[in-house]
């Protein structure tokens, strides 16, 4: 059998056509499925979607931490209206130490300024004079409660410690009886015959 | 806000619109394919009808999820060949069960002029189902609306030179069993 010959007859045997129904029987059938829910969307618009409540879920998330998280206790405003943050640069000639005679190269009397790493530092010595007193929050969030039920009589203040008041005369300790400790000195080492 | 969710909306139902006109082009240009595909492993036209009917049913239950377009026809092609071998599988254990619980005998086909083209298309057939099902689905859409070698390795995601040298196995064997016919004068 030659090549032309069984093209032929696998061309008889496959060349079949569909019925002509065939095709509205197919676009009958597709229409009968069930559909997609049309909120959903093809996988594009789900990807979309998902992206969006993602970011919807984040926001609703750092809103309620925001409120609902204890907030530290609010400061008393720093020297100057200014926080510690937030201090003005201390100038290098008013925290500059008054240099001894003879000092050698960053004496007056060479004319030499400060070093740029020292004026610097001086800043932060002064922010650490401000330096923010770091309360634990459950602790503050229990202070500020305190003190607005007893500024709005809640709570009577009678029972507090007066802290001012001094104390009364403390109670002797007990003696400790500790016994005295016996050392006695170690024997010898008996050397064994043909060791040493 | 509810022209935001009318737009959102009214966006989704074009897209879906649109999912649904590209699917029926698609429908348009691979339902003689499919059928062929299912007609090649089924030989009945009924059956094969039924089978491509559930291959462009469940394509279009995933065409959503089919991201490259011009993968459909590959899609297609494979689902549609396995559902055909499951129903010719089915097919024959039915028809096994039958025979064996009735008894029946089939009656000769009658001597009628069609009878010898009906001879050679039962012979033709008997030599494409005894091809392993790689070589089958190879030298089936070789054969059937004229599919090159690259065309066949596309849709069946292979390389060209294992289509090639499948293709060969193939009709290599096609021939064998179909050469008597030549000899006869049967083709």
């Amino acid at each position: 059998m030659t090549d032309a010959e069984l093209d032929r007859t696998l061309d008889a045997a496959l060349g079949v056509d569909p019925s002509p129904e065939f095709l509205a029987r197919v676009r009958n059938r597709v229409a009968t499925e069930p559909t997609r829910t049309p909120w959903l969307g093809t996988w594009r618009h789900v990807d979309a979607w998902g992206m969006a409540g993602l970011g919807a879920a984040a926001g609703t998330a750092l809103v309620v931490a925001t409120l609902v998280w204890p907030r530290p206790p609010d400061l008393p405003p720093a020297v100057g209206g200014q926080s510690a943050g937030t201090a003005p640069p201390v100038p290098v000639e008013a925290v500059t130490p008054p240099a001894k005679p003879g000092q050698g190269l960053n004496s007056p009397e060479q004319g030499m300024r400060p070093r740029p790493a020292v004026a610097a530092a001086r800043p932060s010595a002064q922010a650490a004079v401000n330096a923010e007193v770091v309360v634990a929050p459950a602790e503050a969030a229990a202070l500020r409660t305190l003190f607005a039920n007893v500024s709005q009589g809640h709570v009577a203040p009678s029972w507090l410690p007066d802290l001012a008041a001094p104390s009364g005369p403390l109670e002797p300790i007990d003696a400790i009886d500790v016994a005295p400790i016996a050392v006695n000195p170690l024997r010898p080492i008996e050397a064994e015959a043909g060791v040493l | 806000m509810h022209e935001r969710v009318d737009s959102i909306r009214g966006g989704i139902m074009t897209a879906d619109l649109q999912l649904e006109r590209e699917f029926d082009a698609l429908l348009v240009e691979s339902s003689r394919l499919a059928f062929r595909v299912a007609f090649s492993v089924l030989r009945q036209r009924e059956d094969a009808e039924d089978t491509a009917q559930e291959a462009f049913a469940k394509a279009h239950r995933a065409f959503h999820q089919l991201r490259d377009r011009g993968r459909f026809r590959a899609w297609l092609v494979r689902m549609t060949f396995r559902l055909a071998l499951d129903r010719q599988r089915a097919n024959r254990r039915r028809t096994a069960r039958v025979l064996s619980t009735d008894h029946l005998e089939l009656a000769p086909a009658p001597a009628t002029p069609s009878h010898e083209d009906t001879e050679r298309a039962t012979h033709v057939w008997n030599a494409i189902d005894a091809l392993s099902e790689k070589l089958r689905i190879v030298v089936v859409l070789a054969s059937i609306e004229g599919h090159s070698v690259q065309e066949v390795a596309s849709l069946l995601g292979l390389p060209a030179g294992t289509v090639k040298s499948r293709l060969f196995l193939a009709r290599q064997e096609l021939k064998e069993r179909l050469a008597w016919m030549a000899d006869t004068g049967h083709p």
